[in-house]
This record gives C-alpha cells, structure tokens and sequence, in this order.
C-alpha cells in the first residue's frame, strides 16, 4: 500500500512540476540564426570598409615559415599579392564570401594564384596543407582574428592603409628581415620577462629551436615545433602560436607570440620586456663560425699605436707588409680541439697565427693570454707558420720572436680586460673591442664568415 | 478499502495526464527563426553576368544549382581540395551546356529528360583529389544522382576538346548513367556478361588493353557491374571512331607478360602482343621491344617485322663455291643473314600471342553496347547512336571561335 501512495506522489509532483512555469531568461537579444547571419553580414561590411584593405599574417602549416598576403576586399572580388620564397611579387584577383558554417566563416572560395598554391593537395594528396577557409573568430575595426578550419592554426588580418603600395610592403617587411637575422650569428637569445635565457637556433630558416640556456643545448631541445615558425610582418616577427614553452622552465614570465624590431635591432615582446637579442657579446666575439677583422682605419688609443708599431715592426724586420690581422679561429688537422682561437695576421709568403685563451669574465667583459703551451702544428712547406709554441724555436718564433712590436702587441692583449659594443644587437655586423679600463683605446672588428672554420664534427681524426 | 484506492488512483493517474498535457498546450508554432534569404542576384556584384547566366541555364531550366565557389563542407572532409579558377569555371558552364545538356535536349526533344533525372548539383573542384594514403586520384564523383562532383577544373586546357570531352563530359555521362540506372536497372543479361572477372579490389592496376581483351572499355569498368553498364554507356558516347577502333583492336588480340598475374601489384607488369621468332624459336630478348608500328601484314596472312631480317648462327664460312654457311650449316649471305633457297633473305616472323583469357572481347563489348542501346531505347527512347553521333559531331566541329561565341553569352548578360 505504501508503495502505491509513494508512486501517486511522484506522479504528481511530477505533472506539477511540469505545470511550472518554463521561461528562462534568454541570454542574447536574438535567436541563433539571426546573430548568425547579422555576423556575417557585419564581417563583410567590415571587410570592405575603409578601403577594405589587409594584411594577412598565415601559416599554412607548423613545419615552415609564415607568409604574408595583402587583400584588398571588393564586392564579392579579393585582389591578393604576395612576394615570398615560392614567388616573385604576383598579383591576382578571385572571389571571397562570409559565410554561416563553423559559426561566421571567411572563405576564399575561387581559385587565386597567388594564395591557393598553399592549399594544393599536389603532388601527394596534402602539399602545403594550408587553409582557405578561416573562422572568425573575434574582430574590431582594425584586427581580425582567424583560424584555419582544417589546420586549425591562428591567422590575423589587420587592416592597412592605402598609403603604401602593395610591392613597397613587402619590401618593407623584406628589408625589415635583411637586418634582422644574420648567418654570422647562429644562436640568438630569448630573455623572458623574469631574466630566464633561452638560446635559440634555426631562425634563419624561420623555424626555431629554443634550449634553455644551461649548457649543452643539443641535449636540451625544446620539442614544440608547431610553436616554434615564424614569420615577419610589418611590425616585426610573429611567431605561429604563444611561446608556451617558456612556462615549464619560468612560470611566472610572460608568454610571448609577437615582437617589434626595435632602434637597437633587438625584438621586443608585446610586454615591452622579453626581448631576442643576440646575447652577451663576449659571447659573440667568441663565436667559431665569424672572423673580426681588425678594421685598420677605424682604431684609437695606445690599440692603434701598438698596432701601427706591429705593422712597422714587421715591415722593418720580416720585410713583409702586414695586409690583414683578424681574432678568428683556425683549423688545424692535426689538433684536437680542431680549431683554435687566436691572431691570425698575414703578408705575402707570410700566414700566421698565434695562439691565445680567452677568458669570458662577464657577459660583456673578456680577457686573453697568449697560449704558449699550445700545440705547434705543423710547418706547411716554409709558408705557413703558427705561432703558438712561441717560446720555442719553430714556427712563428723565427718571424716574431725577433720582432719587438709584435711582442709588444701580444702583451697588450694579454694584460687587458676588454668589453664590446655592437653596431646591432641582433644581427651584429661590426663589434667595437675596447679597453675596459680606457674605451680609448679600441678597435672596430668587422664581422665576416670565418673561412678557416670547419665544422668538428665533420671530421674523422 | 482495496476497492477506494482502486477509485483513487485510476482519477489521480486521469488528473496527471491531464495535467501534463495542459503543461503541454499553453505555446503554439512561433515564426521561423530563420532570416528571410532572398535568391535575387545583386547587379553590383563582382559575378553579377555569371549567375545571372546560371540561373537562367541551370536553376530555372533543369533546377540545378551549379556550385562553382568551394564550400569544403560539401565536399569529402578526407580529402585536401582546392577551388577551380573563375575563368576556367565560366568555360566549363558554358561547355557543359553546349556538350551535354543541349545534347540530352537535342536527341529527346526537350529538356524535360534531364530535367526530370539529371543532378541537381554540379560541383566544381579545382584540384584532383589525391588519396594522401594510396595515392590514388578521383577525378568525378556522383551522389545517390543528386550532386555530380566535377574535379581538376584547374588543370582544364579548353583547346583540346578530346581531353575535355574524356575528362569532364565523360564524367557526366558515366555518372548519368549510374542516376538512370538506379531509377530503371541495369538488365539481367548484362550482368551475366563478365561475371567471374570483374576485380573490385585491384581494378586500378589492371592493363587497360588486356581489360578490352576481358571484354570491359575500361579498367574502372573491371570494378564492378554498376561501373561496367556506366562506363560502357560513357566511353560508347564520348570515345570517338579512332579510340574506338584501338579497343577493339585489343579486344581481339591476346596478351602475354613475363610477370606474375597473381601478384598484388599488377600495375608493374608489362603486357606483350606479339612475340619475335628467330629460326622458329622464341627470342627471349627481343619479344620485349614495343614492336607494334613496325609490323608489316602479308598477303599471305604472315606477319614480318618491316625491314628486318633473321640472322644465322655465329661465324659464317665462305665455301669454295663462293657461298657462305653459317655455324649449322644454314646458307647466309656475306653479312650473315639467313637466305631462303632463291636466295632471298628471310625476313624476321612476327607471331600473335595466343588469346587464351577464354573471353571473346569482341563478342563481349559488342553485347554489352547492344544492351545499353536496347536499354536506352525501351526505357527512355533515347537513341544512343543519335547520343553518341551528336557528341561526335560538336566534339570535331568544335573550334576556339565556339568557345568564345559560348563565353559571350555570359559576357552579353543585363
């Protein structure tokens, strides 16, 4: 019986509450399919006002550069240019739509050659797997913010004015990568907003590998490739995602995706504190891939009276006039380490080298002793002789132990600390070395590709 | 009591329902929440003279939306595909009227036919779409005879009617033919025909001449049934004198390969027609040329291989009569060559490889058009000789100067 008395009472707490009044406030003023189709129509008409000119930033996939398009959005027609590694400047004109699908989408729905070669399933059934058709995903009057419905990676469109010709854009951003990545320097840093180092290499190519900067980066790559491309744009260098990586090793940095080039040639981050540089410059002067060629005309203080008295004393004694001295590393077979730091000086019949350690004190600060227990390699038929074995009777010793200036010149470079400064600090083409204790007294070091240095690893002892 | 609670609860469970239904009644339909989506054209727009032409062509006409702008959700999400240009899409509306549906409207009279079963949908893709795990390529593609999928617009050279009549009108005619076939089926003797060797599975690797030989025009039409009758159909419409003149060729002859048959790769296998004979024997080596064009036919029903002669066998010895012999014993002229007993080179023999597939592909094929022409006849009274004659005829009178006449027509669009 009590059983029947409990089923009557659900049953009708039931049917009562089903008598309850169902309203629930709606949370927009609009249902689904309107907002929908009022978004749409907003987007297009934002697409084509003022002007209905963008820029593009895109990748079309997580293994490659980004690249840039400009759109010029009409009535149902996109013109598109572009100028990037696969072609010269093109222009070419399709059609474009906003339409309903993934919520508001923007789609570029003819063929255009200049933008859908990224999309070409040829030859293997995928390509360059990019997209064509983006979600919009937020906008304001000026950025919109997109992404690839198939790829599923970011894309923006900000708007830009008609000032500017779509050729003279790209040369901008062409002219803005120019001086911004250098083979000279093949490890960049990124300082994160706490003073955490990363080091970095690949940015050449625009595809990044980061390392915490602790030691032996090859042991300590940072494995995030689909963050890790990159592109330049107009403001300066835009990674595919936010570099989210930075969070394991520094919670509490900021975690960047773009950054401005800056007066100085570093890149600054949105929080106008992490920055990419290309790190301590003793660390750049210790570089084995770059030669610093002393710039004989550009030189002040007791360096220049030194060096003069070098280039004198060798004339008068060696009869040899001095036509080049460069800080540079040099290979030698027979050696281990394989390449050796040092003065390298030469003359006619005359190529010679001595050795020196370095020391690095501070990220700006260095300092260098003659090696006299360096190994002597060996002698190349009379013409060329090193000098690292000074004390002894081989090698340079014949041509420069006689000679007092040189001496002199060693000592100097043996007795000082001495710092740099750099024409730019991202992509260094000339270090100023001065004398720590007098900035007098310096060189100018042109930076150029060391031809002597081979890679060690290559080699089979 | 028992009787009290019995009352009780049959009105309670009376007064529950009724409540739950009034709960149910208070709200009617409210109007669509849907916007209003007007279908008139803006003339301001980039493709105003197009889809104005469109509509006029297709929509109104045949209710058939051509989709010329890529919209990736009706397409196969597996597959990376990209849209067709403009231009290209503009002429390939334009062709597609003028080499198929004025075609379809020319033989039966009206353009109720293809009206009546023709797509709904024709849908342009620029690129082809490529298997990135097989590596295979669709280049049409047919929905339950409501959308017909167009792909490789991109790639359309306008200038060869032959390979835009293979390509694209082929594609439509086939996959016509799969929409007429599910609305009035393929007859039962055609289905009968090849039973047996049909290869659902490897079809693609298969020769297309050992399958003329199978008595299929095709490889694809090897699949299956269904693709038989519509391949058939297509290639008899579209294939012109000459290409046809090769598959019966094919159909007729043998073939031989060197190579396993039963293997899983049998698109590496090369096929052989003829073998070379050398002093009746076979030459391993030479059976392998492409000797097709040099054949030279004899009155006498011989075949010789033009031009070329049969050697004797090693070091030929001149005799004190001023003959020479060769290893065997065999007379041979100075160079070498072989002589028949007047003293004439005997020429290399050139023999057929035995047709031994146990099919008749002549026979076959011809059965299979004559069923596919009854079946046009009786169940559509369509002639298809009259299909295939007006194709033939636009295909070899066609000219650039009719491709521009046709682009006109959208360019002289109000």
């Amino acid at each position: 019986m009590k059983k029947f008395f409990y089923i009557l009472a659900l049953g009708l707490s039931v049917s009562l509450a089903s008598c309850a009044p169902s309203e629930v406030d709606d949370l927009f003023d609009e249902n689904p399919a309107v907002r929908i189709d009022n978004a749409v129509k907003n987007y297009t008409e934002l697409l084509k006002s003022n002007g209905g000119r963008w820029l593009l930033k895109y990748f079309p996939n997580g293994d490659q550069e980004g690249y840039n398009f400009v759109m010029h959005f009409k009535n149902g027609s996109v013109e598109i240019s572009s100028k990037n590694a696969y072609f010269d400047f093109t222009a070419d004109e399709s059609l474009w739509d906003v339409i309903s699908d993934f919520g508001p989408v923007l789609t570029f729905n003819t063929y255009n050659e200049v933008f859908h070669p990224f999309s070409d399933p040829e030859p293997d059934g995928t390509g360059l797997g990019g997209d064509y058709e983006f979600i919009i995903m937020s906008a304001d009057e000026n950025t919109i913010n997109l992404r690839g419905k198939k790829t599923g990676i970011a894309a923006e469109l900000v708007r830009i004015s008609d000032a500017t010709s779509d050729l003279d854009i790209f040369n901008q951003i062409d002219a803005q990568r120019a001086i911004s990545f250098s083979s000279l320097v093949d490890t960049l840093y990124l300082t994160t907003s706490t003073g955490y180092q990363f080091g970095a290499i690949g940015h050449n190519g625009m595809v990044w590998t980061f390392f915490p900067d602790e030691g032996n980066h090859a042991s300590n790559l940072i494995d995030y490739p689909e963050h890790m491309n990159s592109m330049f744009t107009l403001n300066g260098l835009r990674f595919m995602g936010p570099l989210d990586f930075i969070s394991e090793y520094d919670p509490e940095a900021f975690i960047p995706q773009n950054f401005t080039l800056q007066e100085d040639g570093t890149l600054l981050a949105e929080d106008g504190v992490t920055r990419i540089s290309a790190g301590a410059l003793s660390k750049v002067f210790c570089s084995q891939r770059v030669s610093f060629n002393i710039d004989k005309d550009n030189m002040g203080g007791d360096f220049k009276t030194l060096y003069d008295n070098f280039l004198s004393g060798a004339k008068a004694k060696l009869r040899r006039t001095i036509s080049s001295m460069a800080f540079t590393y040099f290979n030698f077979y027979e050696s281990k380490p394989f390449n050796h730091f040092g003065l390298h000086f030469k003359a006619a019949n005359l190529n010679c080298f001595i050795f020196l350690d370095y020391t690095v004190i501070d990220g700006n600060t260095l300092s260098m002793s003659f090696n006299p227990n360096a190994t002597l390699p060996y002698n190349d038929n009379g013409r060329t002789y090193y000098g690292g074995d000074w004390i002894d009777s081989n090698g340079a010793q014949q041509h420069t132990d006689g000679v007092q200036e040189v001496r002199d010149f060693i000592s100097m470079l043996s007795s000082r600390q001495f710092s740099f400064k750099a024409d730019n600090m991202l992509c260094p083409t000339k270090l100023t070395i001065y004398d720590k204790a007098n900035p007098e007294n310096y060189f100018v070091l042109k930076m150029v590709n060391n031809p002597n240095y081979i890679d060690e690893s290559t080699i089979e002892y | 009591m028992k009787k009290y609670f019995k009352y009780i609860g049959a009105i309670a469970l009376v007064a529950m329902a009724a409540m739950s239904l009034s709960s149910c009644s208070e709200k009617g339909f409210d109007e669509t929440i849907f916007p209003d989506v007007t279908d008139e054209l803006d003339p301001s727009s980039y493709t105003y003279k197009f889809d104005k032409w469109l509509k006029e062509n297709y929509l109104d006409v045949y209710n058939l939306e051509f989709q010329y702008r890529l919209k990736d959700t009706e397409t196969d999400m597996y597959y990376n595909l990209e849209p067709a240009t403009l231009a290209n899409s503009i002429d390939l509306a334009v062709l597609a009227k003028y080499m198929w549906f004025d075609v379809y409207e020319e033989v039966s009279g009206s353009k109720e036919f293809v009206k009546m079963y023709g797509p709904r949908i024709l849908m342009l893709v620029g690129s082809p779409a490529i298997n990135p795990q097989s590596g295979t390529t669709v280049v049409g593609l047919a929905e339950g005879g409501i959308k017909v999928t167009l792909l490789n617009v991109n790639a359309m050279n306008v200038n060869n009617i032959y390979a835009l009549n293979g390509d694209y009108f082929h594609t439509m005619h086939h996959e016509f033919s799969h929409i007429l076939h599910q609305t009035k089926s393929i007859p039962r003797e055609f289905q009968l025909l090849s039973l047996g060797h049909y290869d659902a599975s490897n079809w693609q690797e298969r020769d297309p001449r050992v399958v003329n030989s199978l008595g299929f025009v095709t490889p694809y039409g090897s699949s299956e049934i269904r693709e038989d009758f519509a391949e058939t159909i297509a290639n008899y419409i579209t294939k012109t004198d000459a290409e046809w003149e090769l598959i019966w060729r094919n159909a007729s002859r043998g073939f031989w390969t060197d190579g396993d048959e039963t293997s899983q790769d049998m698109s590496t296998l090369t096929y052989y027609t003829y073998f070379y004979y050398e002093n009746n024997e076979v030459n391993e080596e030479k059976r392998k040329g492409t000797i097709f064009e040099n054949i030279e036919f004899k009155d006498d029903g011989t075949m010789t291989l033009r031009g070329q002669s049969q050697r004797g066998k090693g070091t030929s010895t001149k005799q004190d009569d001023g003959t020479y012999l060769d290893e065997d014993g065999k007379l041979v002229d100075r160079q070498g060559f072989l002589l028949d007993s007047e003293g004439h080179r005997i020429p290399i023999y050139v023999y057929d490889v035995e047709d031994r597939d146990g099919v008749d592909g002549v026979a076959l094929l011809t059965q299979k058009i004559n069923i596919a022409r009854n079946w046009f006849k009786e169940q559509w009274n369509i002639d298809l000789d009259e299909l295939r004659n007006a194709v033939q005829t636009r295909v070899s009178n066609y000219t650039p100067e009719v491709l521009e006449s046709l682009r006109q027509q959208v360019n002289n669009m109000q």
